[in-house]
C-alpha cells in the first residue's frame, strides 16, 4: 500500500482518537517524514541520531490533528508544510539559543500554542502557494530531462478517455515495476518492446503516447515529490487508495 | 469550453492546465488566475492537429494551384484563323474575338509573327496587321499575291469570327497596297483542322490539297506546304477559290497582279482602275497611254515587238479561255475584237499626246461618247459572264 492509501485508510480513525491507527500512520509515514526533513535540512538524516527527524515526526503528528479537508490541500502536502514550518521554528530557536543562557530557553518550548490562528492561516496560504509553484517548476525540470515540455504534453495527451486510461495503465506499470523505471531513468527511454508485450497495446500506440506515458510514470513514481500534482489526479482514484498495489 | 485544472505553464494569456482526468489542455486564462500550481479555470483553446492542419493546408494549396493553373493555362480557343500568304500562320481566338495565341506554321510564318506579334489584339485587327506586315516585309508580292484566310470554329454553329468581316478587313488592307492581292476566305471544320495539324500544314493548305485531289489536278502535300498560293495558281493553272469547298471570293480580275495582267486576264476586259479612270470623263486607259508613249519613244521597231508581245498574250488568253470553258466557243471573242478595236487607233496614232482625250479615237461628240459607253457596258457584261 502506498502512504496515500494508508492515509486514506487511517487518517480519519487517528483523528477520532484511535491510537493504533495513529501509530500505524506515523510508522508508515516515517520515510515521507525523513525525505521531507532531508529536503529542508539539505543533508542526510538518520532516525535516532538527528533531532530534525524527531521534530518532523512531531510535526506530522500535529498535522493529523490540524488537517481540515475543506482546505482542499492533500494531507501529505499539508503535513509537509507543517514539517517545514516546525523545522524552521526549530532552526530559529537553535540559532537563538546558541548564545543564550539555559533559563531563557524554556520560554520557547511552547511555540505552537503561542501562534495565533490568523498568522498560521496566512503562513499556510503563502507556503502552499509557494510549494505548489515550486512543485510545478520541479516537474517541468524533471520532464525536460526527458526532452518533454508541457506544450508537447498538450499534443501528446489522448483526447479520448479510453486511450488515456490505456496509456495511464502503461505509465502505472512503469512506475510500479522497478526494473522498468530504472530503465527509464537510466536511458531516458521507454522500454517499448517490453511494455508492448506486457500491456498488450500495439507498439505504435505506445510509441505515439511515449511522452504522455513518461510524464505520468514520473508523476506516479515520485508521488511524494509531486504531492499536489499527484493528488490532483482523480482519474483512477489512486490518490484515494482505491486501487492498485504499492510500489514502495 | 471551460476547463478546470492545475496551471502548469503560462505564456501570456494562454496557459496549460493538467485536469483531474490526466489531460493536458491549452486554455485561455483569466487575468487573476495565472499563478503556477493553482487550480484555475479557462476556456479551452482548440488548435487544429497536425493532420487537420495538413489537410486544410493541402486543400488550400490545391485551390491555389488550381487557381494559378486556370490563370496560367490559356482558355480553350473558340475559333482558329489560319492565314496563308506565303507564310502560313494560325491564330487561336477566344470567345471574345481576341487572339490568344499565334503560331507560325512555317519558317516565314514564325518570322512574320516575331516581327508583327498579334497576341491580345482583336482578330480582325490582328489579321489586318499581319497582312500589312506580310506586304511590308515582301512576303506578299507579285508572285505570292493570294491571301487565304480559313476560319475554323471550335464549336459548330458559333461565329466568333465573321468570314465576311474578315474578308472585308483583308480587302481593306490590300487595297492600300501597290500589288493587287486576291483574298479568299474559307470555312473549315474541327476535323479538318485536326487532320491538317497532323499533316503539319495549315488547314487552308490542307483543304487545297484535298480539293485538288477531288478535282483531279493533284497537288502534293509537299507542294502545298512549300509553295506560295500565288505560285501554285500559276504553276498548276488553277484558281484557289475553285479548289476550296466553301471558298468565298469576290472579284477575280481586279486582284490579278499588274505585271501579269495580260497573261491572266482575257483581252478586252478592263481592270478596276481602268474602269474608274474611264467612267467619269471617258478618258483613255492609262496602260494604253503608257504603251502609246512607249511606242512613240522607241519607234517602229519596238512597236513591232509590242505587237508581237500582244499577239502572244492573245494566244495565251485563248488557251486560258479554253481551259476554263472547254465546251462551246470562247465567250470573249467579241471582247478580243473590242479590245483590238480599242487599241488599234492607239497603234495607228502612237504620237497622239496624252492630253485627256482617248488616244487614237477622234472626238465623236456626245453621240460618239454614248456609243462608247454602250460598248463599255457590253464589255463589262461579257467580263462578268466570264467571271
Amino acid at each position: 500500500m502506498t502512504l496515500e492509501q494508508y492515509t486514506a485508510q487511517y487518517l480519519d480513525q487517528a483523528r477520532k482518537g484511535d491510537t493504533l491507527a495513529r501509530e500505524q500512520l506515523l510508522t508508515e509515514a516515517k520515510p515521507f517524514i525523513q525525505s521531507a526533513c532531508i529536503k529542508v535540512c539539505g543533508r542526510s538524516l538518520e532516525w535516532g541520531r538527528d533531532d530534525e527527524l524527531s521534530v518532523g515526526l512531531m510535526a506530522f503528528n500535529e498535522a493529523i490533528d490540524r488537517f481540515e479537508e475543506k482546505r482542499n490541500i492533500p494531507f501529505l502536502g499539508f503535513a509537509r508544510l507543517v514539517i517545514k514550518s516546525r523545522l524552521a521554528d526549530y532552526f530559529r530557536r537553535e540559532a537563538r539559543h546558541r548564545h543564550q543562557p539555559l533559563e531563557y530557553q524554556a520560554a520557547d518550548d511552547v511555540p505552537v500554542q503561542l501562534e495565533t490562528t490568523q498568522a498560521w492561516e496566512k503562513y499556510l496560504f503563502e507556503a502552499e502557494a509557494r510549494e505548489r509553484q515550486e512543485e510545478v517548476i520541479d516537474f517541468q525540470k524533471e520532464l525536460s530531462l526527458y526532452g518533454i515540455s508541457f506544450s508537447e504534453l498538450v499534443e501528446a495527451s489522448p483526447k479520448h478517455r479510453d486511450s488515456r486510461e490505456s496509456l495511464m495503465a502503461v505509465a502505472k506499470q512503469v512506475a510500479e515495476q522497478p526494473d522498468l523505471m530504472d530503465h527509464l531513468i537510466r536511458t531516458r527511454r521507454l522500454p517499448v518492446k517490453e511494455l508492448a508485450l506486457s500491456s498488450g497495446l500495439h507498439r505504435k500506440t505506445i510509441e505515439k503516447g511515449r511522452r504522455y506515458i513518461i510524464a505520468m510514470a514520473l508523476l506516479l513514481h515520485q508521488r511524494e515529490r509531486f504531492i499536489y500534482l499527484y493528488s490532483y489526479l482523480k482519474l483512477t482514484g489512486w490518490s484515494k487508495g482505491e486501487e492498485g498495489s504499492s510500489g514502495d | 469550453m471551460v476547463i478546470k485544472g492545475i496551471l502548469v505553464q503560462t505564456k501570456g494569456p494562454v496557459g496549460v492546465v493538467m485536469t483531474p482526468d490526466g489531460r493536458f489542455v491549452r486554455v485561455l486564462l483569466r487575468k487573476n488566475h495565472r499563478t503556477l500550481g493553482q487550480e484555475v479555470t479557462g476556456i479551452e483553446l482548440k488548435f487544429p492537429s497536425l493532420l487537420q492542419g495538413g489537410a486544410v493546408a493541402s486543400v488550400l494549396i490545391l485551390v491555389c494551384i488550381i487557381g494559378l493553373w486556370a490563370k496560367m493555362m490559356p482558355a480553350s480557343a473558340a475559333a482558329y484563323v489560319a492565314l496563308d500568304i506565303n507564310p502560313s500562320l494560325e491564330l487561336a481566338v477566344d470567345n471574345k474575338g481576341t487572339v490568344m495565341k499565334a503560331t507560325g506554321l512555317d519558317e516565314d510564318g514564325r518570322q512574320l509573327l516575331k516581327k508583327v506579334p498579334p497576341e491580345k489584339l482583336e482578330v480582325y485587327q490582328a489579321v489586318e496587321l499581319l497582312v500589312a506586315g506580310a506586304a511590308r516585309y515582301h512576303y506578299l508580292n507579285d508572285t505570292n499575291n493570294v491571301v487565304l484566310a480559313t476560319v475554323t470554329p471550335a464549336r459548330e454553329n458559333t461565329t466568333v469570327v465573321d468570314e465576311e468581316k474578315l474578308a472585308a478587313t483583308v480587302n481593306h488592307t490590300v487595297t492600300a497596297l501597290n500589288t493587287p492581292v486576291k483574298v479568299i476566305t474559307e470555312r473549315a471544320t474541327v476535323e479538318e483542322h485536326k487532320l491538317a495539324g497532323q499533316k503539319g500544314v495549315s488547314v487552308g493548305r490542307y483543304l487545297i490539297h484535298q480539293g485538288s485531289s477531288k478535282q483531279g489536278a493533284r497537288i502534293s502535300l509537299d507542294e502545298v506546304k512549300n509553295k506560295g498560293l500565288g505560285q501554285l495558281e500559276k504553276e498548276k493553272g488553277i484558281e484557289i477559290q475553285h479548289v476550296l469547298p466553301h471558298a468565298k471570293f469576290k472579284g477575280q480580275e481586279d486582284l490579278k497582279p499588274v505585271n501579269h495582267r495580260f497573261k491572266q486576264m482575257p483581252p478586252g476586259q478592263i481592270t478596276k482602275e481602268q474602269r474608274q479612270q474611264r467612267l467619269p470623263n471617258n478618258k483613255p486607259l492609262q496602260t494604253n497611254q503608257k504603251k502609246q508613249d512607249h511606242g512613240e519613244d522607241q519607234g517602229n521597231q519596238e512597236g513591232k515587238e509590242d505587237k508581237k508581245q500582244k499577239d502572244e498574250d492573245e494566244t495565251e488568253q485563248r488557251r486560258y479561255d479554253r481551259r476554263h470553258s472547254p465546251s462551246g466557243p470562247p465567250q470573249h471573242t467579241q471582247q478580243i475584237k473590242d479590245s483590238a478595236l480599242d487599241k488599234a487607233p492607239a497603234e495607228k496614232h502612237p504620237s497622239h499626246p496624252s492630253d485627256g482625250t482617248q488616244p487614237g479615237k477622234p472626238d465623236k461628240g456626245p453621240k460618239g461618247k454614248e456609243k462608247e459607253d454602250k460598248n463599255f457596258i457590253n464589255k463589262e457584261n461579257a467580263s462578268a459572264t466570264q467571271r
